[in-house]
């Protein structure tokens, strides 16, 4: 049974349909990025989820607890970043830190370690005693992130939380939210710039107009969408010769050559790049790199985008 | 209590040492100006103490003021702003998920965010204390003062709170400090007269008050009330902090609240009604329940999105306008309008009341009270049309309640006022016949047929938005295409 599990969730404004008939489930350990232009739905979901709005239709379960029913039990467990927040100005950064685990019932003979760690993995160890009002923008969403370690949710809903962090915060906000998805946390991220989520969403769920266009793990919807993979080969010496084997290969269906390179589009899995490895050596080519092409969330996107006439604000 | 993470988190910025210091050493001023200013005048002044123990008894009212001034004024500025800061400084919705009860919000708010004004005022409680026994001041008279001090501290600042949280949508948070030394420097002087004659020997502590016939002191009589005040502010405060989004009384909500009230307005004039003036004093508990009977469907309004989430779960087309109407903020009024005709006949029966001027009086209250329901019910259904027909409709309740009063001061004809809801208590003292009286009742109809067709209008839309959705999704096709609005 999944950790976050949406049943044809819908929420209504008087003017709009915000999330229109939204269901899938996120199980543990899984990152599930959120994608689609403003306006999608992105934002509204992860509120609902965060207990913040009532959904007007559909059930979801976080945690085992029923967002409707139990939303104090939801809150225990979850871990949510506004898209744009400020915390208490008037504390300082170990004050505020050890209000939010005191408040998430951290007991308190834990609460001074977590803080100090909290406060060193989001790297403000030197501010911890300085009041929020003079932290930068940057720095509050660091905070921000920190007041999430300090409680250890199950479930974290980020809503773009890398606006306006420095890329060396966005690194760091990439490996922390590995090594938590690591210790088997479930991170539903929205972002609408997909370079933010590239490389660490285990699923994706594209929205647009409220609705779930798309779910699935990262390799799914790739293959979902091309059907087929891309292998990459870039060869030393007779190109002719290489690219007379490559158009040779039963499971080759298309060969675009560049220099030295080639670029196949072929069915099957990674048995078929053992075989064109093996066909190249055999006939004589010097193999320099052979690699699977892996599709990034922008050409998974942008091909959906095409494929199912998404409008992109 | 001191496990409230909330009163924790208030405790680390109030009683930072140098806040604590200038607040202290303020204090401090203070009620040394009050020791010395006192002391001074009973040695040197001319007859204003002539003993120690008056002096002492000028002291206690003089702390008291100054405990009244942070414990009712201080204190309920300080929690009037809490919301709207936390909304300014967009750290609202961290506090809309802290995993705790809405109770534990509301203490936390209330206690710690008057950590250090309480700390004082319990300071200088002790010190009026000590001043009071030394004056030779009662105990029973004491404890009284007590009660009333605590129970209106409790009301004011939950109810402060309570306005706060009901304006949750301000992006701005203004401070009331200003307002308060100016509501302080006004009710300085008529506070302390108050003050001196409660403790003067005028036998306050013993003078008796009744509540359906049982005796007791009126200063806990008064205590009992604010208490009722306090424990309604509370509940408003759990709905607001566990549904934000809904108004601040259910249907079944203001229609308990209106009960209760009705049962204590009953019982604190229920000894009058039986009095050689009932007859008049009722027409007390009859327009102060009427006053209810106007304010409270406002802060129960059932919004457009409320009417869409019933609309949802009808079936059939035919039934969804009557289970609309049976919803509406009309029906809901009108449940309040049939708890205070109940209380209102029980009072008029036991003060033996002129049953015709209570017959007319009803019959055009109800219809003065279903234009004003309209009223509401149009912006509950159009506010999503139009966001500013808010101000239109606010305009016109204005000009119903005030123009006849205009035109009757113009004609010189007092029956004008009748015609509007606030001239209606000129029914009960006119002497008019039933043809002036049925005056008003028409034009309250005339009022209600252009309100009564905009409403169904937005009854039908909704009928048509869920049909139409209904034989879109029956057909496999997109329904979110059908706008809501």
């Amino acid at each position: 049974m999944g950790i976050v599990q949406l049943k044809a969730i819908r929420k209504e404004f008087s003017s709009l349909v915000a999330v229109d008939d939204v269901s899938f489930e996120a199980e543990a350990g899984q990152v599930v990025g959120l994608i689609g232009p403003n306006g999608a739905g992105k934002t509204t979901l992860l509120r609902m989820l965060a207990t913040l709005l009532v959904p007007t239709d559909g059930t979801a379960t976080v945690c085992g607890a029923d967002l409707r029913k139990q939303p104090l039990s939801i809150r225990r467990n979850i871990g949510y970043l506004p898209d744009f927040f400020n915390l208490y100005p008037d504390l300082t950064l170990r004050e505020c830190l050890d209000f939010f685990a005191r408040a998430y019932h951290v007991p308190s003979q834990q609460v001074a370690g977590r803080v100090d760690a909290a406060l060193k993995t989001v790297s403000l160890e030197s501010k911890k005693d300085s009041q929020i009002r003079h932290l930068s923008r940057g720095m509050v969403q660091r905070l921000g992130l920190a007041t999430l370690l300090v409680r250890e949710p199950s479930v974290l809903l980020l809503d773009e939380p890398a606006s306006g962090l420095d890329p060396m915060a966005r690194i760091q906000l990439r490996d922390i939210l590995r090594r938590l998805a690591q210790e088997g946390k479930t991170i539903l991220i929205s972002s609408h710039i997909l370079t933010e989520l590239s490389g660490f969403c285990t699923h994706i769920a594209i929205m647009n107009a409220g609705r779930l266009v798309m779910y699935g793990s990262v390799e799914e919807i790739e293959r979902q969408i091309a059907g087929q993979q891309a292998v990459v080969v870039k060869v030393l010496g007779d190109t002719a010769q290489a690219e007379r084997i490559l158009r040779g290969l039963p499971s080759v269906e298309a060969v675009a050559a560049s220099d030295h390179t080639f670029t196949l589009t072929c069915g099957g899995g990674p048995e078929v790049v053992a075989e064109i490895n093996r066909s190249l050596v055999t006939g004589g080519v010097g193999v320099v790199e052979l690699a699977r092409h892996k599709t990034s969330l922008e050409e998974l996107f942008m091909t959906l985008s095409i494929e199912k006439n998404l409008h992109i604000s | 209590m001191c496990a409230n993470p909330i009163i924790r988190r208030y405790r680390f910025s109030q009683l930072r040492p140098q806040q604590v210091w200038v607040f202290g050493a303020l204090y401090v001023c203070v009620a040394l100006l009050i020791l010395f200013i006192n002391s001074s005048i009973y040695r040197y002044g001319e007859g204003a103490y002539t003993t120690l123990t008056e002096l002492y008894k000028g002291l206690f009212v003089q702390f008291a003021i100054l405990e009244v001034f942070m414990l009712w004024l201080l204190c309920p500025a300080n929690c009037s702003n809490v919301v709207a800061r936390e909304i300014a400084d967009k750290s609202f919705d961290f506090f809309r998920m802290l995993p705790i009860r809405a109770g534990q919000k509301a203490v936390g708010i209330l206690v710690g965010r008057n950590l250090l004004c309480l700390i004082i005022a319990t300071v200088n409680l002790g010190l009026c204390l000590a001043f009071g026994f030394a004056g030779g001041i009662p105990a029973a008279l004491m404890l009284q003062m007590m009660a009333v001090l605590a129970s209106v501290t409790a009301a004011l600042n939950l109810v402060s709170l309570l306005f706060s949280v009901l304006s949750y949508k301000k992006s701005k948070a203004h401070s009331s400090i200003p307002l308060v030394l100016i509501v302080g420097l006004f009710t300085f002087g008529p506070l302390m007269g108050m003050m001196r004659t409660t403790v003067g020997g005028g036998q306050i502590e013993t003078y008796p008050a009744f509540f359906y016939g049982a005796a007791m002191p009126v200063l806990y009589l008064v205590s009992c009330c604010t208490l009722f005040v306090a424990a309604w502010a509370y509940i408003g405060l759990l709905r607001r902090f566990t549904r934000e989004y809904e108004a601040l009384f259910s249907r079944v909500g203001a229609g308990l609240f209106m009960l209760t009230f009705m049962v204590v307005l009953c019982g604190l004039f229920y000894v009058y009604l039986l009095g050689p003036d009932g007859h008049r004093i009722v027409w007390g508990v009859w327009l102060s329940g009427l006053l209810l009977v106007g304010i409270v469907p406002l802060f129960a309004i059932r919004s457009f999105d409320r009417y869409l989430e019933i609309s949802r779960t009808a079936h059939r087309a035919t039934g969804l306008f009557w289970r609309l109407l049976v919803n509406s903020n009309i029906v809901g009024g009108l449940v309040l309008f049939v708890i205070w005709l109940v209380f209102a006949i029980a009072a008029g029966l036991t003060a033996k009341a002129d049953r015709v001027d209570f017959l007319w009086l009803s019959i055009i209250t109800f219809s003065a009270l279903l234009v004003i329901l309209a009223l509401i019910e149009t912006y509950a259904l159009w506010q999503p049309r139009n966001d500013k027909i808010g101000y239109l409709l606010g305009f016109l309740a204005i000009l119903y309640c005030v123009l006849p009063f205009i035109l009757g001061a113009i004609f010189e004809n007092e029956t004008l006022f009748l015609f509007s809801p606030l001239g209606i208590v000129g029914i009960l003292d006119g002497g008019y016949d039933a043809t002036v009286l049925l005056m008003p009742l028409f034009f309250n109809l005339i009022c209600l047929l252009p309100l009564g067709i905009l409403i169904g209008k937005r009854y039908y839309d909704l009928v048509c938005i869920r049909t139409q959705i209904g034989s879109l999704a029956a057909h496999g096709a997109d329904p979110s295409s059908v706008p809501l609005n």
